[in-house]
């Protein structure tokens, strides 16, 4: 037993506690969280639509600190800012309009900008380090390397799989086992209310269903271990590209496939960068 | 006391915090599916629940004078294009309309309607004319 707990020790301090590594994907997942936020709310942030104090207020603040955040200004700060911004859209706006401002992806998003939030998301690609350069090229120091802990990111990955988790146990109800839940949406979105008369159809979205469940759980499990990993993402890629394609999930999509950045090995990211990469910078202005 | 592994206790803590949010996350999905908490603000990760229960598959047939039975086609009933029912009343309806432009057709509704928990539950069976006999003044 306690060789066990010393074995989840050791893992838990060399995956987590001691994690360091490049800082480019969090600044690709910062950027990308921050075009999302603008991608799903801007339009209905526009002063035009809530003339009213308190939402003009809220809507004014996320459209900033998204911006903020994109170009990786007091980065931390700005996606701290970002996250209480979109959570006071959520609330406020939620109030406002109902159940069908506030989704699942939509609270996905604002998570995943609190957590953002923990992490050394401005260390790379950001005025941040723009700055930091200056500085260091003024007192003639090195520009130290775009690496930090990372013991934040791994929750990134929680969440994802949390997501799948709890979708695959919300789908244990005899309505999705049975197929009938599929069968509704196709109806819903592609069909009528007369049952599709193809033999195989039921069947299909039987088999559809558990196919799903699987892979949810599949996605949920198997991005953690790095044998698995690569297929978890193929397959989740390809599943919310066909999901994307298929009903309307508005950013739900991006916003996982963009999440799988955080389960990638972050120096992996970093050297694939530099592989396509000028490896003379400031070339381009010569 | 100087502090002997400031390494090792930076890495403890960071991954106590880790733990501390890893559980957090867990919080709502449990108040929600588990405990069954009702709450917009609580996300419980069951997408797309809500969307596209709101269906009924309808099948109307008509009892022929020689009583076999034949199938008709929602389309042809004066909806027009692509007929969704969402509940059963409003195949009531449809049909309503039909014997009150037909009167004498013995039209039979079955109709079951979606749910988000059992999938399909049977509203209309079919088993009775829809059709009420036209009583004479």
């Amino acid at each position: 037993m306690s060789a066990l707990l010393a074995a989840v020790r050791r893992v838990l301090h060399s995956r987590i506690g001691e994690l360091e590594g490049s800082t480019r994907p969090l600044a690709l997942l910062r950027m990308g969280l921050a075009l999302l936020v603008l991608a799903e709310w801007g339009d209905q942030l526009i002063l035009v639509r809530n003339a009213r104090l308190l939402p003009a207020i809220l809507s004014a603040s996320t459209l900033l600190a998204a911006a903020a955040l994109f170009v990786g200004l007091s980065s931390r700060l700005s996606a701290a800012w970002t996250a209480v911004s979109a959570t006071g859209v959520l609330y406020v706006f939620g109030a406002q309009y109902g159940r069908d401002f506030i989704h699942n992806h939509t609270h996905m998003l604002v998570l995943a900008l609190w957590l953002l939030a923990l992490t050394p998301c401005g260390v790379s690609y950001s005025v941040d380090r723009w700055s930091e350069s200056r500085r260091a090229r003024r007192l003639g120091q090195p520009l130290s390397p775009e690496r930090a802990f990372l013991w934040a990111q791994p929750l990134l990955v929680v969440h994802l799989s949390t997501v799948y988790f709890w979708s695959v146990y919300a789908k244990r109800v005899p309505a999705f086992l049975s197929g009938a839940r599929l069968e509704q949406l196709y109806m819903t979105f592609y069909g009528s209310s007369e049952f599709p008369s193809a033999p195989l159809f039921h069947p299909l979205m039987v088999a559809t269903s558990w196919s799903v469940i699987a892979l949810e759980l599949f996605l949920a499990i198997g991005i953690w271990f790095g044998r698995t990993r690569p297929w978890a993402i193929g397959l989740g890629i390809v599943f919310h590209l066909a999901l994307y394609f298929l009903l309307p999930v508005s950013t739900f999509s991006a916003l996982v496939i963009l999440l799988y950045l955080a389960a990638v090995d972050p120096d992996a990211v970093h050297r694939l960068i530099d592989s396509i990469s000028d490896p003379q910078p400031g070339r381009a202005g010569a | 006391m100087p502090d002997a592994d400031p390494r090792g206790r930076q890495s403890t803590r960071r991954i106590a915090a880790f733990l501390v949010v890893a559980g957090a996350l867990q919080v709502s999905p449990f108040a929600v599916q588990v405990l069954h908490t009702r709450h917009s603000m609580l996300p419980g990760w069951r997408m797309y629940q809500k969307k596209g229960h709101d269906i009924c598959d309808v099948r109307i047939t008509e009892v022929l004078p020689d009583g076999s039975r034949a199938s008709v086609p929602l389309a042809t009933l004066g909806a027009g294009g692509i007929v969704r029912i969402r509940r059963a009343s409003d195949a009531d309806d449809l049909v309503k309309r039909q014997c009150a432009a037909h009167p004498g057709r013995d039209l039979r509704l079955t109709a079951r309607c979606g749910n988000w928990y059992v999938g399909w539950v049977t509203e209309r069976d079919g088993a009775k004319a829809s059709c009420l006999p036209v009583v004479a003044p």
